[in-house]
């Protein structure tokens, strides 16, 4: 019973976590928003519901830390609501802080089930600026009479609406023994309780026994609440909220599906029976009708899922108005943020992954990028920095652009940089394109600002944004302009589970190359390949490109080297290579599947696909193999 | 009664073991290890792995990696033929498929006839045993499965990258 009543609370507090989260989340951009937008009544009143239904929640289910904390917020906002005091940027700045507070308390309980956070402080505060607005503003303006306050109807109202529905989750779950037997006077409510009493747990009964002993028995307690809290943990991170007319289209899918093997069963009978069967033409003609249908449903099926697993890039730059916001009050700098494209889905493993490089550009774009106001002015610029974040889907890619109208690369700075990092050579830099020069940004530990804030300039950056950026299969591409601002542009798989590729031959050996870095492929006659300072090269158009033999990389045996073999142009974040293979075998939509533990750092190797004959084909680094490759001079 | 008693020790325990041979020599694993034995698949090598992996395949859609245990253990190579399998294991929650030369039946040996590794039972290191079982004439290796990739293999795979 116990336990019944322990998954019951679990299960509300589930809901609440994903509620609250749901409200935390389109918090931050209400607020900023609201602080341009004071007279927003409408937007007031969502962000004023929002913090109330967390409190209602909250004290409900007996957290006591963040009712506190969410009504003292709710206390400010609902005397703006009543128009009693303006909003100042003193005050917008403690609701934040009270915001960020219960955002504390929220990460705690969702970690451990309890509020293991400080709130004193920040009770305080909320309760002394409000207070003190209030009496600045109330010397100010003129003594206009208080308001009384009047109970809020509606609120009342919904608290009944609420209680109506609390009543009918009573009929609706099933009694208890004790219930029963008090409604039907068969016992008080005084003997259940005491026959509660006497039931005893299995460990003081055990202790009674003497079989364990006390001591022991606290332990073990101590070890099995830990496991419980560690498996707690493990199912949190793996829920997902879909939208149900998504659920009903997978449905009805599986349901064709459902019809289509029923076809396939009943011409399999009709096949092995022998009965009515037909001519042999009609079956086969039925079998092709078949295989069509299922094909189809398939890849519909395929769509539906992926779609579940799709949720809009909005969830992630929701969060940046927030961080522009603290970010260029604390730099003295003025900036606007222009947010485009966040319908625009994105797997959530992609999702999860996008927030650092996200923040790290961002960052960069405020601290570098934009200069200050008075800087701006001088050179005839509007006084408020604009930095533009956008999203759109480009055929199966998703392209996330962050752009800013700063100052642009110090294109010296970096060459100076890369040339006392021992990256690279006075002469060799000479003879490099800008965009190669932009490029050693991403090198480990690279910084060229001249001071270190608390924001940049510490060398860890671009290089942690490369990789966590490959990691989902994305690449990134950098654009500057000195004078007019730079753009930073991440392409995204859709989604990590399936991508688009080039299926190569090797030899036997048939690989992929995931279709995101191929620039082109070309054909080539052997002689146009050229040595130089022992890397073998070949002129492209005006681009140098150096060479990589797959089979050579991969210790593959072959017969001999082929005449014309096929070069494939790829792209990572520094630069291209061109891969040699033997031949092409088309483009295929494929599925990635770990290499799993034991091989998962092999070298050139991302992982495997399982191809439509049932074998393993193998999936190129082609970060790893563009790595390996220095340009010569 | 007294008899049985004799043989197998009260706190005796009984082990159900897969038993395979590499060579001459018979080996035997916890069946509670094994996950299924399957017939030799189409591997596809893979690069710059260590030279005891073979590959990997696909096993009803999953990716498992496949080691041939001759090569892990210093025997020399053995064409496959069609008495060749693959014994699927877990290994820390991970399936890794070991090549054998054939599988020969599963066994029951009582935890009394297991002795630990004298040091040169085998041409394979004591530190991958768990011990050396006897059943009537039959000399048992028992393998710890879980010690064939774990130390040196670990070190291997991460090393050379």
């Amino acid at each position: 019973m116990g336990e019944d009543m322990g998954n019951e609370m679990e299960e509300i507090i589930v809901d609440f976590l994903q509620e609250t989260e749901d409200i935390l989340n389109s918090l931050d951009q209400d607020l900023v928003t609201l602080e341009e937008t004071p007279d927003d009544n409408d937007l007031l009143n969502r962000i004023f519901r929002g913090i109330h239904t967390i409190k209602g929640t909250s004290g409900f289910l007996g957290f006591e830390k963040i009712t506190k904390v969410a009504h003292r917020t709710e206390d400010i906002l609902n005397k703006l609501r009543k128009e009693e005091i303006i909003l100042t940027p003193k005050l917008m700045d403690v609701i934040l802080e009270g915001v960020d507070m219960i955002k504390a308390l929220f990460d705690s309980i969702s970690e451990t089930r309890e509020e293991n956070v400080e709130i004193e402080e920040i009770v305080k505060r909320l309760e002394t600026v409000l207070k003190e607005e209030q009496e600045k503003q109330n010397k100010e303006v003129e003594e206009t009479p208080a308001i009384p306050e009047v109970p809020d109807l509606k609120e009342e109202k919904k608290g009944e609406e609420k209680k109506e529905a609390e009543k009918k989750e009573e009929e609706d779950t099933p009694k208890m023994l004790g219930e029963i037997l008090i409604e039907k006077n068969l016992a008080t409510p005084k003997d259940i309780l005491e026959a509660h009493k006497e039931q005893k747990k299995l460990g003081e009964i055990l202790v009674e026994k003497k079989v364990i002993k006390e001591e022991d028995l606290k332990k073990v307690l101590k070890e099995q609440k830990k496991g419980e809290k560690k498996h707690k943990e493990k199912i949190e991170t793996k829920t997902i909220r879909v939208d149900v007319n998504r659920l009903d289209n997978l449905m009805n899918q599986i349901g064709e599906l459902v019809f289509q093997r029923n076809r396939l069963v009943d011409i399999v009978k009709r096949i092995v029976s022998g009965v009515d069967g037909g001519t042999e033409a009609l079956l086969e003609e039925q079998l092709v009708s078949i295989a069509d249908d299922l094909n189809f449903i398939t890849t519909q099926l395929q769509l539906a899922v992926l779609k579940m697993r799709m949720i809009p890039v909005g969830r992630v730059f929701n969060k940046f108005p927030r961080i522009v916001r603290d970010l260029s009050r604390k730099m003295n700098k003025e900036v606007e943020l222009i947010i485009s494209g966040e319908e625009t889905e994105l797997d959530k493993s992609v999702i999860e992954e996008l927030n650092d490089p996200l923040v790290h550009i961002i960052r960069n774009s405020i601290d570098h990028g934009l200069e200050s106001p008075e800087e701006r002015e001088k050179l005839g610029k509007s006084r408020k920095g604009k930095i533009w974040l956008t999203a759109k889907q480009e055929g199966s890619f998703i392209l996330i652009s962050v752009k800013d109208d700063g100052k642009g690369m110090n294109i010296e700075r970096i060459k100076e940089k890369a040339i006392e990092r021992n990256l690279t050579t006075p002469d060799k830099i000479e003879g490099m394109s800008n965009k190669e020069i932009i490029n050693f940004i991403f090198s480990p530990g690279f910084s060229t600002a001249q001071k270190v804030t608390n924001v940049s300039g510490r060398g860890v950056g671009m290089d942690v944004v490369k990789t966590n950026v490959k990691k989902i299969n994305g690449a990134i591409d950098v654009d500057s302009t000195p004078g007019e601002g730079t753009e930073m542009i991440l392409k995204l798989p859709l989604t990590l589970a399936i991508i688009q590729s080039l299926l190569v031959k090797v030899s036997t050996e048939r690989f992929a190359i995931p279709l995101a870095v191929v620039v082109e492929t070309i054909r080539i006659k052997k002689d146009r390949i050229r040595t130089i300072e022992g890397t073998e090269v070949l002129k492209l158009r005006d681009e140098v490109l150096p060479l990589l033999r797959v089979n050579q990389y991969f210790n593959i045996s072959f017969d001999k080297e082929l005449d014309n073999p096929y070069v494939v142009v790829v792209k990572s974040a520094e630069k291209k290579i061109g891969l040699i293979v033997d031949n092409l075998l088309g483009q295929e939509e494929i599925v990635i599947k770990p290499l799993g533990d034991f091989l998962k750092k092999t070298k050139g190797i991302s992982g495997a696909t399982i191809m439509g004959d049932g074998k393993v084909t193998l999936i190129m680094d082609v970060a790893t193999l563009a790595g390996e490759k220095k340009l010569p001079s | 009664m007294e008899n049985n008693e004799q043989k197998v020790k009260p706190d005796d325990i009984i082990f159900q073991v897969v038993g395979f041979k590499l060579g001459e020599e018979e080996f035997v694993l916890d069946i509670l290890k094994v996950q299924e034995i399957i017939k030799l698949v189409d591997i596809t090598p893979v690069p710059n792995s260590p030279d005891f992996v073979e590959g990997v395949i696909n096993l009803r859609g999953k990716v498992i990696p496949i080691v041939s245990l001759r090569k892990r253990f210093g025997f020399q190579d053995k064409e496959k033929d069609s008495q060749t399998r693959i014994i699927v294991v877990e290994i820390e929650k991970k399936l890794v498929g070991f090549i054998v030369d054939y599988v020969t039946e599963v066994l029951r040996i009582p935890s009394s006839t297991i002795e630990p590794p004298p040091p040169l039972v085998s041409k394979i290191g004591s530190e991958y045993l768990k011990g050396v079982g006897k059943l009537d004439e039959r000399l048992l290796i028992v393998l710890d499965v879980d010690k064939i990739l774990s130390t040196e293999e670990k070190n291997a795979i991460q090393k050379s990258f």
